[in-house]
């Protein structure tokens, strides 16, 4: 094609957006939402899985976790273990845990069945979040040796949803535990804390005295788990690389792996975001076409005049094209301008559920790709009907157009 | 000396639909067109008038017969040809102007030449002079919606003049406006015929413009019935 053609392409484009800014803006809005809709489902979708494996990073799990070798008990000689691992970078925090199950009860004999980890408050609070999240009462502290700290879904008052066996306890009351192969005993509930994810309540906590108090076999110089934070997901890589030149003796993993526990949910979340993405696209492709079909379906009378004063239908074709590639990019700006408001929104108003406070995850990626396959459709589609609207007889079109 | 001709037609014939449905609209007509002629098609409603325009100006394509221009059956022309032959050698006016709504009247008279030329300063002074021989330079901001039906004509009028075209065919170009109107574009066509030396060939069936053509081609259910001098 030659310059000439291809400028006259673009000035017919142009005049037309011009003259008909009204029913063009129309047609962005219709492209923009349909960009929207492939991106926001899957964007709720992506921070459904992102939150779940977040939930448990934040709370008790970190980014990487040492544990003993299936042949050993536990790790042992601890505080050495710990010390070395404070001195490799990007660490945030380590801590020690311990993990021991027990039936709790109140005192109308109701009880729940949790499990309990052993914890140093001060080394815990510096990979974990639930210090921060307590609802009633406080946190524990180190000396004290008959105090429980339990989540918000295993008591009563507390509980809203009922999904889980309670028991009637309050801040300051006594809880009998039970735990098999111990003596029963008493403990103070020291404090509630409150985590968004109702799966993280279910988990009770205990600093060492007490541990030492219940189970006379704790041994505070070994753990079953060594907990690191640090400061990206990314990092986990690099730091377990670090570990393993350590000889620590230790099986090391990361969080991706020791999510697997609902993996098979992120799976599934992640599937049924992708297919909501696709239909989204599917949706918007064929949106794009109807409406640019029925836009150039309107101008068939304009489109018979330009052909017949001698244009060629490939001159026409490519200012439809253009116009088309107009409307996707302005529709995909459009469409990134309300997203991103929309996510601004959610980031003050978070969808609430069961997994936790919702925000759509989006990335500039997703923006990339979204908006490439907006465009491509309404290249595609522009291209398809103005060549089909093209090939129409000059008389037809002039006279029945 | 016998001035040349410039289109001659062999028994053209179009026909429409099929089996008993089919419907010939012009029957086989011969004719031939001189260079500078002012030459007129008339005959009554659904003659064929417009039929036989259509595919002189290759805006349709005959069913059979010869459609010679200066020469070259035209008929055989690939598409894209076809498209240069409307685009250089045919200036049409149409009888409802069609003109193109988004473009103002001097973007609508040099838009042909933009697929040539580009937009330069030669084809807006050349649109401007045009304008001016139509007398309607100070409209040439005005979109097609906002000016008059004879105003639009001319504009139309200088679309097709403004390729310089060996011959503009215009389609009852007076029917769609008052008389005073009508007269003004007849004098535009003739004074183009007679200080330019255009050919043109207008579809018309007002007796009162007989007195410009030199020749008039009467049509009677798709056949020549007479040709009037």
């Amino acid at each position: 094609m030659k310059k000439n053609e291809i400028l006259t392409a673009f000035f017919i484009a142009k005049k037309n957006i011009l003259k008909n800014k009204n029913s063009l803006l129309f047609t962005i809005l219709i492209i923009s939402l349909g960009f929207i809709s492939s991106i926001i489902i899957y964007g709720v979708l992506q921070d459904v899985s992102y939150d779940l494996q977040e939930n448990f990073i934040e709370t008790n799990m970190g980014h990487v976790i040492l544990e003993p070798y299936k042949n050993q008990d536990k790790i042992e000689n601890i505080d050495n273990v710990i010390e070395k691992i404070k001195v490799l970078p990007n660490i945030l925090g380590v801590a020690k845990i311990t993990k021991k199950s027990a039936r709790i009860y109140d005192e109308d004999e109701n009880y729940i069945d949790t499990e309990i980890l052993v914890i140093n408050p001060k080394e815990f609070s510096e990979i974990s979040v639930i210090d921060n999240i307590i609802e009633k009462g406080d946190f524990l502290y180190k000396g004290e040796n008959d105090k429980i700290l339990m989540g918000c879904v295993n008591i009563e008052s507390c509980n809203e949803i009922k999904a889980f066996d309670t028991i009637n306890l309050n801040v300051g009351e006594k809880a009998r535990i039970v735990s098999n192969g111990y003596p029963e005993t008493f403990l103070t509930l020291k404090g509630i804390y409150d985590h968004r994810y109702i799966e993280i309540e279910a988990t009770s906590y205990i600093n060492e005295e007490t541990a030492k108090a219940i189970f006379s076999d704790y041994d505070s110089t070994k753990a079953d788990q060594i907990v690191i934070l640090l400061p990206k997901r990314e990092y986990a890589g690099e730091t377990i690389e670090e570990l393993s030149k350590m000889n620590l003796n230790v099986k090391i993993s990361d969080w991706e792996e020791k999510s697997s526990k609902f993996s098979s949910v992120v799976d599934s979340f992640t599937i049924i975001g992708n297919i909501s993405f696709f239909i989204g696209i599917l949706i918007s492709a064929i949106s794009i076409y109807v409406i640019l079909y029925i836009n150039i379906l309107n101008k068939k009378t304009q489109i018979g005049i330009i052909k017949a004063i001698g244009i060629k239908s490939k001159v026409v074709a490519l200012s439809y094209v253009m116009l088309s590639f107009f409307l996707g990019i302005i529709g995909s700006v459009l469409g990134v301008i309300l997203t991103l408001l929309m996510v601004e929104y959610f980031r003050f108003n978070p969808i609430q559920t069961g997994v936790g406070e919702l925000v759509p995850q989006v990335t500039l990626g997703i923006f990339i790709l979204v908006g490439s396959a907006i465009l491509l459709a309404s290249i595609i589609s522009g291209y398809i009907v103005s060549k089909k609207i093209t090939k129409q007889n000059i008389i037809e079109a002039i006279f029945h157009g | 000396m016998d001035k040349k001709i410039i289109l001659s037609v062999k028994n053209l014939v179009r026909t429409y639909g099929e089996g008993r449905a089919k419907t010939e609209a012009v029957k086989g007509i011969s004719f031939e067109v001189k260079k500078g002629e002012f030459i007129a098609l008339s005959g009554p409603s659904g003659s064929g008038k417009s039929t036989t325009f259509h595919q002189l100006s290759l805006l349709d394509n005959p069913t059979s017969g010869i459609i010679n221009f200066c020469g070259q059956n035209i008929i055989k022309l690939n598409e894209d040809d076809k498209s240069n032959f409307r685009l250089k050698k045919i200036g049409y006016v149409f009888q409802h102007y069609e003109l193109l709504p988004e473009l103002t009247a001097i973007e609508n008279i040099y838009l042909p030449l933009m697929v040539d030329k580009g937009i330069t300063t030669e084809i807006k002074q050349r649109a401007e002079k045009i304008l001016n021989e139509m007398g309607l330079l100070e409209r040439k901001e005005h979109y097609p919606s906002e000016l008059s039906g004879g105003e639009q004509q001319r504009i139309a009028i200088a679309r097709a003049l403004i390729k310089e075209p060996e011959i503009i065919l215009a389609d009852e170009p007076t029917a769609n406006l008052d008389s005073l109107a009508g007269i003004k574009i007849m004098e535009t066509l003739k004074r183009l015929n007679k200080n330019k030396g255009i050919t043109i060939f207008v579809i018309n069936h007002e007796r009162a413009f007989k007195k410009y053509f030199d020749r008039i081609i009467l049509l009677k259910d798709g056949r020549i019935e007479r040709i009037k001098k």
